[in-house]
């Protein structure tokens, strides 16, 4: 089952997608047809959001750091940054370094605290698509990569749904690639990631109770494109989803 | 204090700890002092509901004040940045004491039950905030040592970062907080802000 968040007839419902990914079913039962849809991002209001940098060894590579940090690298972001399926994220005037990332999502199921990695898919409940843009230009080598790079209004695309954790065989076994204006610029696989979904689960839940509905931006593997305004950025991640944004002047 | 939406938090706020680190700046791996605001966040599963939790190794705990966003702070310049407050409230953020601020902090800062929330108050700033531990004043912030002034931070992070409505601002930590023990006794006072009594307790894990 995949559930996707929308906005219809003046409020925001949870929708399952049926028919093949062709129409969205509401709670009482109304059916919207997929192209009708405006879409939200299938974010719980005041989960946490956990990200990672960092993740693959072959992005640390092309960034010049070590192919595996001693401690994960990781920060938060707030519900700002979200925006959803098809929509447009600001792409600063000043921003030419501003690239995609495209990144596998795990949304918790049920609490977890001191979980065992051998324990802790059971925790994971489905998983997403997320674009966490990146503007190299504001870098600052404080609680780096920070808030001015990575908690900016509408610049974290995400969905277009949620997938069922049942429904998906292997999370660490997934294509991910990122197409600008259709030319791929990202293709990488989730094998590559450095600290699995399972492990990262595990070292949050050492440091925090994670909650129903927080989640978890994995890391991108390399290819570093930078962008521009109007530029079509789909990033995609096999079984998944297919994530459209579009970049505009700000 | 009721919250909806994000927690975040602001270090190397403080005028005092800045001058102490002014050489550190210039250093590897900083290389340059803080442009924009340097912003933390914690979950609302570190907010604790009757007591702190302190492990073995103690915690850092600074007083705040947290600011509760009533209306979005979009692009708000420092005259109007304030109007967009609902409520404030006095507040006790501990975390495990960290000698860097290169990396986020999220092993240090999000631990279950170390966020201690004031009873909420109207919007009205006071001008220092005391710790007491033991009923001994410990420390004593005065406003006028934030490097960013609460108008300043909301103006400048609301900038690039919306804080909406329903979100929390902690308008920045004192650089000499003191690291407390499980067992302590801690208060803090501001103004007229409803005062914060707890207990710290030892944790468990």
């Amino acid at each position: 089952m995949k559930r996707a968040r929308i906005f219809h007839r003046g409020r925001d419902c949870w929708a399952d997608v049926i028919e093949g990914d062709t129409v969205l079913r509401l709670g009482d039962g109304t059916l919207v047809p997929i192209d009708e849809a405006q879409w939200l991002p299938p974010v719980t209001p005041g989960a946490a959001c956990y990200a990672l940098g960092l993740n693959y060894a072959d992005h640390n590579k092309e960034l010049g750091f070590a192919p595996k940090l001693a401690t994960p690298l990781i920060f938060m972001k707030g519900g700002n940054c979200f925006v959803g399926h098809n929509g447009a994220s600001p792409r600063p005037a000043d921003g030419n370094q501003m690239h995609p990332e495209c990144e596998l999502v795990a949304i918790i199921g049920t609490p977890a605290r001191d979980v065992p990695v051998e324990q802790a898919l059971s925790h994971v409940s489905g998983y997403t698509v997320a674009n966490d843009y990146a503007i190299r230009e504001y870098l600052e080598n404080y609680y780096r990569p920070n808030a001015r790079v990575k908690n900016r209004d509408a610049t974290t695309p995400i969905g277009p749904w949620i997938v069922d954790a049942a429904d998906l065989a292997d999370p660490q076994s997934l294509s991910l690639r990122t197409s600008v204006n259709g030319v791929t610029v990202q293709d990488g696989t989730t094998a590559d990631m450095i600290l699995d979904v399972a492990g990262l689960v595990s070292y949050l839940s050492s440091v925090t109770t994670l909650m129903p509905g927080d989640m978890i931006l994995t890391g991108t593997p390399q290819g570093v494109h930078f962008c521009a305004p109007g530029d079509e950025v789909v990033c995609e991640i096999e079984g998944v989803g297919r994530l459209v944004n579009t970049l505009v002047p700000a | 204090m009721n919250f909806s939406g994000s927690i975040y938090g602001v270090v190397l706020n403080d005028t005092v700890e800045r001058a102490r680190l002014a050489d550190a700046f210039g250093s590897e791996p900083y290389r340059a002092p803080p442009k924009a605001p340097v912003v933390y966040m914690k979950p609302a599963s570190s907010v604790a509901r009757q007591a702190l939790r302190v492990p073995a190794g103690g915690l850092v705990a600074a007083p705040t004040l947290a600011l509760l966003f009533a209306r979005d702070a979009c692009r708000v310049d420092e005259a109007t940045a304030l109007r967009c407050l609902g409520a404030v409230c006095l507040a006790i953020d501990a975390s495990i004491p960290a000698d860097s601020y290169y990396r986020p902090a999220v092993a240090q800062k999000n631990g279950d039950d170390t966020l201690w929330l004031g009873q909420a108050a109207a919007p009205v700033l006071p001008d220092a905030i005391v710790l007491e531990i033991d009923g001994a004043q410990a420390l004593h912030f005065p406003l006028s040592r934030l490097s960013r002034s609460p108008a300043q931070l909301v103006a400048d992070l609301s900038q690039f970062m919306t804080l909406r409505a329903g979100d929390l601002l902690m308008i920045g930590l004192p650089g000499d907080a003191p690291v407390i023990a499980p067992g302590t006794h801690i208060g803090v006072r501001g103004g007229a802000l409803p005062a914060i009594s707890i207990e710290a307790e030892g944790a468990t894990t």
